[in-house]
């Protein structure tokens, strides 16, 4: 384990990408809670520290897409370098590097927490949120939802590159994947009069619905009172998480799979 | 006997409907040097991609060191195929620092190899800024990491200039000569009849020949030789008895001879006959010869 870690760090610590890659996903979490606060601070909300946590959380968690977009770099970049062909030659084993491709996405995954940890404390000093009365760890304890969210990300990248294994295509059907879910989602619905229960157990609805967007829920909670006769079933967060576990080792089983299967 | 290094038995790759390698068997002893002699696509780099575990075989099996191959097996292996594999973003150093860390040797391993492929000066150089031979130097110089037990290397002197060439087969060589056993995949037949002392050669996934080098040039060796009176010297040739056929070009004849056939014999024998030789050479491409023959054949 300790072998395979210090493999990564001698072919990541030094790459431009992994920097560039890094340094946007940082630019834009600050950008973003940057944004919400303007908007929370115009339209005259005081956000204390509980209330902070979960909103910066689902700000930051928009931006999970470029830590799944640096995992996706590292593995499709193996084969373009046909490097991955060469650690197996030179005494590594097909799952020695399945293995070391998670330890780097949990490492990406962690760094991501730390970081919108450290941002949204920063942020609770700068706008006061230390004023409202709780404690700046009042509602951290979603950082593990937010945890799973950026595992599941990364999960779903792995997928993708072991299973496109060609650096532009992955990026692409990844970028794409996202409205496409979306939009197949919008057409069952359509197609089940409105019923929206089947297109939120899609991996990205499962993975972006772990950090719940506090007003998503308040406007769902009006549409259904509004409209009892419509089926609108909005996934528990308990639920949310575990159904998110389920893809997260359906990804990686699949990416195992997939490299075991193939030629290299 | 001698230890052997790798026993494969009836390996067999398809891709889709096209049988790469066909149910191929042979051993690599101790000590030896051993040639896979085939033209692109005949299946060398498939073969040696089951065998280093790239490839999934369809069927066969093989043995490494007696052991079912698996990575502690090809940890005592060097290997360069199908060219060297390295991120061009990271110096020579650390790009063989990677494989030091696999193969879990210190990393003073790497200022040895380096010195010994001459790139020592340029270890903090990107590998992207390598000239071709500089890239297959440093190849050689990441299948050298560790002191291996058996080097393989496929189509080492590819894209090399002449230079390059004689370098590198300068050091196969050397190599060879401290006893390094060595599995060698070419199509360049000089450059295995120089160094292997065993062959198996391939067609289209099928082995036309194995065993040594030694037998599959036998009887094959081919002799020219001129002088100012061409019709003396074919009237006397057809008195000795080791030349089995004669052909002529211009001035040049050229003898077919047999295996016990001595040069230096027959030109006593001429000078005897008061014939004086202008021209005597050992054709030096017997393998090419053989080779031809033997695929032509199939």
């Amino acid at each position: 384990m300790k072998k395979l870690l210090r493999l990564e760090f001698i072919k990541y610590s030094r790459s431009t990408i992994f920097y560039i890659f890094i340094g946007l996903f940082m630019a834009l979490v600050v950008l973003s809670e940057i944004g919400s606060l303007y908007l929370a601070n115009k339209f005259g909300v005081k956000l204390g520290f509980s209330t902070l946590w979960p909103s910066l959380i689902n700000t930051a968690g928009q931006m999970n897409i470029f830590i799944g977009i640096i995992i996706m770099v590292s593995i499709t970049s193996e084969y373009q370098y046909r490097t991955i062909r060469q650690h197996v030659i030179d005494g590594l084993d097909k799952s020695d590097l399945f293995i070391a491709k998670y330890i780097y996405g949990i490492c990406l995954s962690l760094f991501a927490v730390v970081f919108v940890a450290i941002s949204v404390i920063i942020a609770g000093y700068i706008t006061g949120a230390s004023t409202t009365g709780s404690g700046p760890w009042d509602g951290s304890q979603l950082l593990g939802s937010y945890f799973v969210q950026v595992l599941g990300y990364v999960s779903m990248a792995i997928f993708f590159a072991f299973l496109l294994r060609t650096t532009a295509v992955g990026i692409i059907v990844y970028l794409f994947y996202m409205p496409l879910e979306s939009l197949l989602g919008s057409l069952i619905s359509y197609i089940s009069h409105n019923d929206t229960t089947i297109p939120q157990y899609f991996p990205k609805a499962i993975f972006s619905n772990i950090i719940q967007n506090p007003g998503v829920i308040k406007l769902a909670n009006a549409a259904k009172a509004a409209a009892p006769a419509k089926t609108i079933n909005i996934l528990s967060e308990q639920n949310t998480l575990i159904i998110g576990f389920v893809y997260i080792i359906l990804f990686a089983a699949g990416s195992y799979w997939l490299l075991k299967k193939r030629d290299l | 006997m001698s230890e052997i290094i790798l026993s494969a038995e009836g390996l067999l790759k398809r891709f889709g409907s096209l049988i790469a390698v066909n149910n191929l068997s042979f051993q690599i002893e101790k000590g030896s040097v051993f040639g896979l002699l085939g033209p692109n696509g005949s299946g060398k780099s498939t073969t040696l991609g089951m065998l280093l575990s790239v490839l999934n075989p369809d069927g066969g099996t093989f043995k490494w060191f007696g052991e079912n191959g698996g990575s502690d097996q090809r940890k005592k292996i060097g290997t360069m195929l199908e060219g060297p594999n390295f991120y061009s973003y990271l110096s020579a150093y650390n790009n063989l620092r990677i494989n030091a860390t696999i193969k879990e040797v210190p990393n003073s391993e790497i200022e040895r190899v380096l010195k010994k492929v001459g790139l020592w000066e340029r270890r903090n150089s990107r590998y992207r800024t390598f000239s071709t031979g500089m890239k297959q130097r440093l190849g050689i110089a990441n299948a050298l990491l560790g002191n291996p037990q058996l080097l393989i290397l496929d189509e080492p002197t590819n894209g090399l200039d002449p230079q390059g060439i004689a370098e590198v087969r300068d050091l196969i060589k050397e190599e060879a000569e401290n006893g390094q056993t060595i599995l060698l995949a070419s199509h360049l037949l000089d450059e295995v009849e120089k160094v292997c002392t065993h062959l198996a050669v391939l067609q289209k996934g099928n082995m036309l020949f194995l065993g040594e080098t030694e037998v599959f040039t036998k009887g094959k060796k081919r002799i020219e030789i001129s002088a100012q009176d061409i019709p003396s010297l074919m009237a006397e040739l057809k008195n000795y008895s080791q030349i089995e056929k004669i052909t002529q070009k211009e001035n040049i004849l050229f003898l077919q001879v047999q295996p016990e056939f001595e040069t230096q014999e027959l030109n006593k024998f001429l000078f005897q006959k008061g014939i004086i030789l202008s021209h005597l050479a050992i054709e030096k491409h017997a393998l090419e010869t053989q080779f031809l023959e033997l695929t032509s054949k199939s």
